[in-house]
């Protein structure tokens, strides 16, 4: 069994919009475009865990066509507020331009709003509100020899095992380092929640183990992340997700604005684009051996 | 008040019916069917003209053939005619009413004989009908095909009006609908998918389908449940003359149908199925995932029908067909359709026509990985209906014929259920839609002709379910749930009723001249079920969900106005249109909604309006060695879904261009017999871009650039045109026995049409590229032998 089964049944949508399209006569062309030029806005992308202290990066939108990275924002001001006071303003990072880091962490069960002020702009923005959710501890991380398969390539493939808490409701995003560095292309966003699996284990005797990477060779390093999420943080990466892979075919849905929880505090209906959560995390390590 | 005023008119024209109906006018009846000479088939919309007496009556057969024409009693000459027939002028005597069994005989196409028919639009000018097209499976035979299959689906989109979202979409759109406003009946079982292959075949096998015909609008009261348009695909009831066969082998397809009478005369059966093997030919990728890889659909049709007496005819059909597409053990895909159909006609008296019918309609998706999987996992889905009808046409004189009728629908929504691993169940929802209507046809004068109908129609949502209960606000997210209710077997969740569910229909005709008539209609409809789908193109995988406790149902109100013109010496038919829709508490849905395998799916809904409008020209010659139609279609559709919330509104509460409008549409559709043996076919069509949303700017979010997508539907794609050839050559045989080997070009000069623009990034460098997907990038030949005996 294919994690992508029990993570996201989207999955099937992509795979059979994939092969069906692969497999009839159509082509993709490259063409030349104009396109129109958007409202310059503040993105902002913050995080606080149970196990880090807040960290923010902030930047400017820019051209979609231009190959330039996104314009950063070195002199916001940003404070964090836990349930509704204000406890912490993050400091610009050194050699960092666009990132902020404060000293709080995140405590479970607490809620945590941001707001911020953009240079030159005396209205603040805000954001919704944010809870530390519980997550699940990893119970184990491993590797295992596979053989050639239809679809599958034969090596080790790297799993982890987990248990999901009783109670519906708990939503998790995973994130995987490969030899210290993030796989974080659009195709790498992975979250589920526990409409499948609530209450169960992920351990091959419930449900099967969570293989998250492979085949790959002995002495690859990884380093695993289970985050809990907020329904609109969830939401959030579902339409990131869709609105960067999810583009084009018959079968995709209709591209949508990818906005997150930051507004004018006066007025909601301005928003800014990006993203501030607060998450639970377990992690875990695994070197690949002989 | 305006209902009230209404229903007191509706009342007074039943009145005057009532009082044309005196008996001692000295007038006599003839009803009858008219049927294929060649096999017994009843034969629909045949132009019936009876003159007796110094009067002249004219009626079109209905779907079972029959016809009713009271007239002066006398000597009648009675003349019928009907495309690819050849027209038949007779005499009966009339003294007293009569019930007769008139044949015609198909005409023969050849290269000295001149096909005898009417174009659509001549049986028009004499009725009220309008923003009706009908097309035959002779028809739609002619025209060049994708991959070698005759498809109904495609012969429709060639006509005014209809449209699609690009080239091997699923469904169609009309007016300015969705796919899924679209009624499409196969012996009037509603059919959930009609598409094989993700769109790139219908359903409909043309060996088995009699004719198709399509109400974009002046809706006959007698059909309701959906809000643009009705397809209403009759299968043949197959020969009760002879046994006889007849199928085609192509690269792809191959199909089979075998009909004859069981008693000659009485009563007939008819076989049909279809299968393709695209899998046959992938080992020769020589690639082993490809081995394994399954593709494929088949299809049958059924149908038997017995003359029980001189009065009563009963019918019984069915139709399965399914899709089957995975890899062998990875995972399996299978969609498909099941419906099964009973009839029973009577002619009560000379004047008053009956059918009952029942009839059951199953659509199922599975998708999951093979049994004998490491770890099994499967979901069905799936939706039923059982449909009971029970209707009346009266012809109580000359000038007035009334339709009446009842019918109940009982709706069993089956989401999804996931088996294997895991078990869970999303909740079954049952609900019942009755439905009654009456229409009445006057023709007030001799140029001047009015149908008048109303229907009723009501739809509740029944338990069991455990229905989730939100926040006050009407705002439906999984934040504002407030706790849950259940309701008990058959207990009502929420009834639509009151006056909302009344949908007046009205159309009239007024004849300028022998060749020209202008023409009316109004028509409001209501749709109680909605395909929960935010792709561009339906999927088999979307699911069907009822209006209920959170959604509600859809209304449209169309108006549209025509005039037709029989053109001299031969020329054809031009049919000039034009009509405006306004559609209330149409579906819609949030940005990223996730509609899969969703429970309570009304967090991922929202709700809207739209409005349509456009101008459609129809210039049609069906007759002669040299035929064809030219149709053109200017066009604009446009919704709103304003909320409350910016998370509750799309394009922040402004109008957008739907993703299915296109500005301008023309098919030009060409047939010519050069001799007896060859017959040639081209269709050319041309459509402006649809609607697209291009990103204006560029966020970031951990380091992943994304488009940011402000203005939906602001951009367009690049316009689309396609020539697709055909040719036909008949090798020497008996009769409707000679063998034919067709084959053709799709997409003839390799036009790479635009499906849609996208972009791609590459996530390292942020180069971004724009790039046009085509379905067909090339000219796709087929060749198909046909065979009969």
């Amino acid at each position: 069994m294919k994690r992508s089964i029990f993570l996201n049944l989207g999955s099937f949508r992509l795979l059979l919009a994939a092969v069906t399209v692969a497999s009839v006569v159509g082509c993709q062309d490259p063409i030349d475009l104009e396109l129109p030029e958007g409202t310059k806005r503040p993105i902002v992308n913050a995080r606080i865990t149970d196990e880090d202290s807040v960290t923010a990066e902030v930047y400017w939108t820019a051209s979609y066509l231009t190959q330039a990275p996104n314009e950063p924002v070195s002199n916001a001001v940003l404070v964090l507020l836990e349930d509704g006071v204000a406890v912490d303003t993050l400091r610009p990072m050194a050699n960092a331009p666009g990132r902020y880091k404060g000293t709080t962490i995140g405590t479970e069960g607490k809620s945590y709003r941001l707001r911020f002020w953009m240079p030159g702009d005396p209205k603040p923005w805000v954001s919704g509100p944010e809870t530390v959710r519980r997550c699940p501890p990893i119970d184990s991380i491993y590797s295992e020899k596979r053989p050639r398969e239809p679809f599958q390539l034969p090596g080790r493939y790297s799993l982890i095992h987990f248990t999901e808490p009783a109670g519906r409701g708990d939503q998790y995003r995973f994130k995987v380092w490969r030899n210290d560095t993030l796989e974080n292309l659009p195709f790498n966003i992975t979250f589920f929640d526990d409409q499948f699996n609530d209450g169960r284990s992920f351990n091959n005797v419930e449900l099967p183990a969570v293989d998250f990477a492979g085949p790959d060779s002995v002495g690859t390093k990884y380093r695993v992340e289970i985050s809990s999420l907020s329904p609109g943080f969830f939401q959030f990466l579902n339409l990131l997700r869709q609105t960067t892979l999810q583009v084009g075919t018959p079968f995709d849905p209709a591209p949508g604005l990818v906005v997150g929880n930051l507004w004018r505090e006066e007025n909601p209906d301005e928003f800014a684009l990006g993203y501030f959560y607060a998450s639970g995390v377990s992690r875990a390590s695994l070197v690949i051996q002989p | 008040m305006k209902y009230a005023l209404f229903l007191a008119t509706f009342l007074g024209w039943m009145a005057g019916v009532q009082a044309q109906n005196s008996p001692g006018s000295g007038l006599a009846t003839l009803s009858g069917t008219v049927k294929d000479a060649s096999n017994g088939e009843s034969l629909v919309s045949v132009a019936v003209a009876v003159e007796s007496g110094g009067r002249k009556s004219s009626v079109l057969t209905n779907t079972y053939g029959y016809f009713s024409v009271t007239v002066p009693a006398g000597t009648a000459k009675v003349t019928l005619s009907s495309l690819g027939y050849e027209k038949q002028v007779t005499q009966v005597v009339l003294t007293k009413s009569t019930n007769q069994v008139f044949k015609l005989k198909p005409s023969v196409v050849g290269l000295d004989e001149v096909t005898v028919g009417v174009e659509r639009g001549v049986n028009t000018l004499k009725t009220t009908e309008i923003s009706v097209a009908q097309i035959s499976a002779k028809e739609v035979k002619k025209l060049p095909q994708l991959l070698g299959e005759a498809d109904v689906l495609r012969a429709i989109r060639l006509l005014p009006g209809v449209s699609s979202v690009g080239e091997g979409a699923n469904g169609f759109n009309v007016r300015g609908g969705n796919s899924d406003q679209n009624l499409i009946l196969l012996d009037e079982a509603p059919v959930f998918n009609s598409s094989h292959l993700f769109g790139f075949f219908s359903i409909f096998n043309a060996d088995a389908v009699r004719d198709a015909k399509l109400y974009k609008g002046g809706m006959p009261a007698s059909y309701g449940g959906r809000l643009s348009s009705v397809l209403d695909v009759r299968q043949r009831d197959g020969n009760n003359q002879r046994w006889a066969a007849n199928g085609g082998v192509g690269l792809l397809s191959s199909r089979l149908l075998v009909e004859g009478p069981l008693v000659k005369d009485k009563a007939s059966v008819v076989l049909a199925g279809r299968r393709s093997y695209f899998d046959v030919f992938l080992p020769l990728f020589n690639t082993p995932e490809l081995d394994q890889t399954i593709l494929y659909f088949y299809d049958f049709n059924g149908k038997i029908n017995a003359q029980l007496s001189k009065k009563d005819r009963v019918y019984a059909s069915f139709y399965n067909g399914r899709d089957k597409f995975g890899a062998s053990d990875l995972f399996q895909f299978g969609w498909g359709n099941w419906t099964a159909t009973t009839r029973w006609n009577r002619a009560v008296n000379d004047k008053m026509f009956f059918n009952a019918t029942a009839l059951y309609s199953d659509y199922t998706y599975l998708l999951g990985t093979p049994d004998n999987a490491e770890t099994k996992f499967q979901l069905n889905s799936r939706i039923q209906n059982y449909v009971t009808t029970a209707a009346w046409t009266y012809f109580p004189s000359p000038k007035h014929t009334v339709d009446f009728g009842a019918s109940n629908t009982y709706y069993v929504f089956s989401p999804g259920k996931i088996t294997g691993a895991f078990d869970i169940t999303l909740s079954q929802e049952w609900a019942t839609e009755p439905a009654a209507y009456v229409s009445h046809t006057w023709k007030a004068t001799n140029a001047f002709s009015v149908t008048s109908g109303l229907r009723y129609s009501a739809f509740g949502n029944l338990g069991p379910r455990t229905v989730t209960l939100y926040e006050p606000g009407g705002i439906y997210e999984d934040t504002t749930v407030v706790g849950t209710r259940s309701y008990a077997r058959g207990e009502s969740i929420r009834w639509f009723t009151g006056l909302g569910g009344l949908e007046p229909r009205f159309s009239a005709n007024y004849e300028i001249s022998e060749n020209a008539s202008l023409k009316a209609s109004y028509n409001r409809n209501r749709q109680y079920i909605h395909l929960i789908s935010n792709n561009t193109s339906p999927t088999p995988v979307n699911v069907w969900r009822p209006a209920g406790a959170y959604i509600e149902p859809a209304t449209a109100n169309q108006v549209a106005l025509g005039y037709v013109q029989k053109l001299a010496r031969g020329a054809g038919v031009l049919t000039v249109e034009t009509y405006y829709k306004d559609l209330q508490n149409i579906v819609d849905y949030k940005d990223g909604a996730d509609l899969v395998f969703k429970d309570n799916i009304e967090t991922e809904l929202l709700s809207g309006q739209g409005r349509a409008y456009g101008l459609e020209v129809l210039l049609e010659k069906k007759t002669g060695k040299f035929n064809g139609w030219i149709a053109y279609t200017l066009s604009r559709t446009e919704l709103q879904v304003d909320g409350p919330t910016r998370g509750t509104s799309v394009n922040n509460g402004e109008w957008y261009l739907a993703n299915y409008n296109k500005l301008h549409d023309l098919n030009v559709v060409a047939n010519y017999a050069p001799s007896k043996q060859w017959d040639l076919s081209g269709t050319w069509s041309y459509q402006s871009g649809r609607p697209i949303t291009y990103p204006d700017s560029r966020g970031e979010f951990e380091g992943i650039p994304y488009p940011i997508y402000a203005n939906r539907n602001g951009g367009e794609t690049p316009d689309t045109h396609r020539l697709d050839l055909a040719a036909t050559f008949a090798f020497k045989g008996k009769n409707n026995r000679k063998p034919t080997l067709a084959f053709g070009v799709y997409n003839a000069y390799a036009r790479r049409n635009p499906y849609s623009v996208f972009f791609r990034q590459d996530f390292n460098t942020r180069e971004v590229q724009a790039y046009r997907l085509s379905v067909f990038g090339t000219a796709i030949p087929y060749v198909t032998y046909n065979f009969s005996f």
